[in-house]
Order: structure tokens, then sequence, then C-alpha cells
């Protein structure tokens, strides 16, 4: 099961966690979050593609995670709560995050991510090529194009999880795995 | 026709959009979150432009990367421009890239209706 927010508290500690964040975001942070991510990658990661490709998921994910968090303010500061984390692994990165989300958006972000997960290489070309082509500005589908970024830069299936906070949250977390080499 | 000019910051691109110029140019990383408001002023201003294009007109795009609701944007510059060749007037996209740009070109290259140039950055 996966658990952004477990995660977080676990790996606070430790070297692994390159950059790890827990709190509300705005536009002016999610810049200056970029700016540490960007020197913190500069003085880790020598190659300079792989950067270039952990930094533009770092993006997508934050992106994401900031146009599905709640915005209602009337709910409790802990719902308003995002993570995002950068973690280093012997083989690779890993790009996590968590916010919370309504219940019934559940159905539909799971569909979209299962979608995603099971194309193959050419299919998913195909499907992004075709959303990139007729969903231009609508603002409907989004997350499916972000998804499919991910999904496509990475080279990987997106891990993710919900996890119930109450009758009307839940936790979703979600996890891009990044390999050193391909 | 006035020239529609931004400078780059760490998360917009530059726009360099001057009539009285050889081409027009959009240069380095494009992660707005509301990419929409951002290029919304270029796309008004490209319904003017392309309502009376020059007779030739070349866009240079140079990006180093763009997130996804960029890349919708970039979809409508596109599609402002897709209506200069049908005024009879000449239009060519040069895409600039790297080895991380070439894919996201031909995306681009597959789904639009121009003229489309990709031109590889050498080191």
């Amino acid at each position: 099961m996966l658990n952004t927010v477990d995660q977080y508290n676990k790996l606070k500690e430790s070297d692994k966690l390159l950059f790890g964040y827990k709190g509300f975001i705005d536009e002016t942070l999610i810049s200056n979050l970029m700016t540490i991510v960007e020197n913190k990658l500069g003085m880790v990661e020598y190659n300079s593609r792989l950067k270039k490709k952990i930094f533009n998921i770092l993006v997508e994910v934050v992106q994401n995670v900031y146009h599905s968090s709640e915005e209602n303010t009337r709910v409790s500061q802990v719902l308003r709560n995002v993570y995002i984390l950068l973690v280093k692994r012997n083989d690779g990165y890993e790009v996590l995050s968590g916010n919370y989300i309504r219940n019934e958006q559940i159905d539909k972000l799971k569909d979209t991510i299962e979608e995603v997960n099971k194309m193959d290489e050419n299919s998913l070309r195909e499907s992004y090529r075709d959303r990139l082509d007729k969903g231009a500005i609508s603002d409907n589908g989004r997350a499916g194009l972000g998804i499919m970024d991910m999904v496509r830069k990475s080279g990987n299936r997106l891990d993710y999880d919900f996890i119930n906070f109450d009758k009307e949250f839940s936790l979703f977390s979600l996890k891009v795995n990044i390999n050193n080499n391909q | 026709m006035e020239a529609y000019y931004l400078e780059a910051t760490p998360k917009t691109p530059k726009l360099d959009f001057n009539p009285a110029a050889d081409t027009f140019l959009i240069s380095g990383r494009s992660i707005p979150e509301n990419s929409i408001e951002f290029y919304k002023p270029l796309l008004d201003w490209l319904d003017d432009y392309v309502n009376n294009p020059k007779d030739s007109t070349n866009f240079e795009v140079k990006l180093e990367y763009f997130n996804t609701s960029s890349s919708k944007c970039l979809v409508e510059i596109f599609r402002k421009l897709e209506k200069i060749p049908q005024t009879g007037k000449e239009l060519s996209v040069d895409w600039y890239f790297d080895e991380d740009m070439q894919e996201s070109g031909e995306d681009f290259k597959e789904i639009i209706k121009v003229p489309f140039r990709m031109i590889q950055i050498k080191d």
C-alpha cells in the first residue's frame, strides 16, 4: 500500500530524502519549491538528461497536486496539506505526492491512471497526441495529459493508492519511479 | 502592428513576436501553473496578426522544456498560425531540439498542419 504521508514521516530524517514538503501550496510557493529542487538536483545528479527528466516529472506531479487538491478553505488545515517528496534510490529516483481528494473523485482518477498504466509505448503516444490535438485549451482531461506525460517521461507505470480519511475525503498517494539508466 | 514581447522568467518563456523582424521566437522554459492566463494575450495578438500577416512568417521554437498545460497552449498558437497559408502567405515553423525535446517535437509535427522543420541543437 502506498501512503505518501507515512513515507514523509519515515524519511524525514533520512539522507535519501532529497526534498520533502508538507503544507499548503500556492503559485509563489511552487516557484520557490522548484528553485530549491533544481538546486538540490544540481548538487546530486550529474547526468543532465536525467536531471532534466526528474525535474520535468516533478513539475507535472506538483501541477497535478496543485490543481486537484482541495480549494475549499472551510475544510480543516489537515485536508489542505499536500506532500511532495523527491527520494534518491540506488538505482534511480522516486517522485511522490500526497493530497486529499473528495471520495467521489476517486473512481474517475483511478480509471484514468489504470487506463494509462495499461498502455504500451505506442498506444500511449497515440493517445497523448490525440488528446493534445482535440483537447486543446479546454480544462477537461487536463489530468489525463499530465498522467500520460509522467508515464511517458519515466517509462514506468505509476504507483498510487487511495486511503480513506473520513466519509468525505481520502488521501491520494502517487509515485513515479525514474530509473538511472534508460 | 505593434510587436508582442515578453522577457523570459524562470517559469515562462521569452516571447518575441515582432512583425518588423525576420522571425518570431519562443524560447526558454514554459512551466506556469496557469498557462492559459500566460498565453492568452499572445493568442489574442496572433488573432490580429493572422488577419494581415507578412508575406513570409517564420516561427522559431527553442524551448528547453514545457509542462503539459503549456503544450495545449502551444497547440493553440499553431492553430492560429495554420490560418496564414490559407491567406496565400508563407509560413514555416522551426522546432529546435536536443535529445529531450525531440519526441515532443514529433508530437506536434504529427498533429499540426503547417510546414514543420525539426532542427537538432548541437552542443
